[in-house]
């Protein structure tokens, strides 16, 4: 939600891209995603911060950036090494990447390492 | 624009005296909102649409704790209070106590109370109440086929 709030102060308008289920199970294994696409593809919509919502199934947004070309491309910070996908097509045209702060412990990998412990 | 988190009972009564006067109307929803899916967010859109303010009042930890057990909720209230408020649909958030919502009822004396399609009218434990105060109970949202139970379980036994 803060990363949603932050990339919608960046700009006018947020369009937020969703990994589909089956992109979801490549990146993080057949344990995931807990909530379908059209769910939390929903869930997204209903947010204050959220104009669009779009589904992805490649491996990584680039097909969807170079469709949607926006002015700003908004990642997690985590990706600042990794190299942000898609930031060439964004720059070429004059606009910018923005790295956003992470909500230390709070990725869904971690509240759900929490749920498998706490069960018998 | 995200909603207010408004922790004080009085000063949320004070606030929705006044959308009230401007001639609004004021829904009340309630629940604990640990682990938000999207029969969450149906509920408070079809609460939304019976009226013009939205307040979500959630549980406080110590009330899931006690309503679900030790191992919930799985995020703390200050947490769920600010993804609830994240949400375009509602307006005023607050944290509330108590094992039922009658006190936060005769409070707050929203026009019309939301619950759930688990419930039945004339079966809401504050029946009593709202018809005290003179509003009426709405029952919104999808058939429950989401629970954060059953999400956490999935969750659990998915590894």
């Amino acid at each position: 939600v803060r990363y949603l709030a932050a990339a919608r102060r960046e700009g006018d308008v947020l369009v937020v891209g969703l990994n589909s289920d089956a992109s979801v199970r490549r990146l993080k294994g057949e344990g995931r995603p807990v909530n379908g696409e059209a769910d939390r593809a929903e869930v997204l919509a209903s947010l204050a911060s959220v104009d669009f919502v779009t589904v992805f199934d490649e491996d990584t947004p680039f097909e969807l950036i170079r469709a949607v070309q926006p002015d700003v491309l908004v990642k997690g910070e985590d990706w600042a090494e990794k190299g942000v996908v898609g930031r060439e097509i964004v720059e070429a045209r004059g606009g910018r990447v923005v790295l956003a702060p992470l909500v230390p412990g709070k990725s869904t990998t971690s509240l759900l390492g929490r749920i498998r412990g706490q069960e018998p | 624009v995200t909603a207010r988190i408004v922790p004080d009972r009085a000063e949320l009564a004070r606030l929705l005296a006044a959308e009230r006067s401007a001639g609004r109307v004021v829904v009340l929803a309630n629940g604990c909102f640990d682990l938000i899916h999207v029969g969450h967010v149906r509920y408070l859109e079809g609460a939304r649409r019976e009226g013009d303010v939205l307040v979500v009042a959630i549980n406080s930890d110590a009330s899931v704790r006690r309503n679900k057990g030790t191992s919930r909720p799985l995020q703390p209230e200050d947490e769920r209070a600010e993804i609830l408020a994240a949400f375009a649909c509602v307006d005023y958030v607050t944290v509330f106590d108590e094992p039922t919502a009658d006190d936060l009822l005769r409070a707050l004396r929203p026009d019309v109370h939301a619950k759930g399609t688990d419930w039945r009218a004339e079966d809401v434990p504050e029946a009593r109440t709202v018809r005290e105060i003179g509003a009426r109970v709405a029952i919104v949202g999808d058939r429950k086929t989401h629970s954060s139970t059953d999400l956490a379980r999935r969750a659990a036994g998915s590894e």
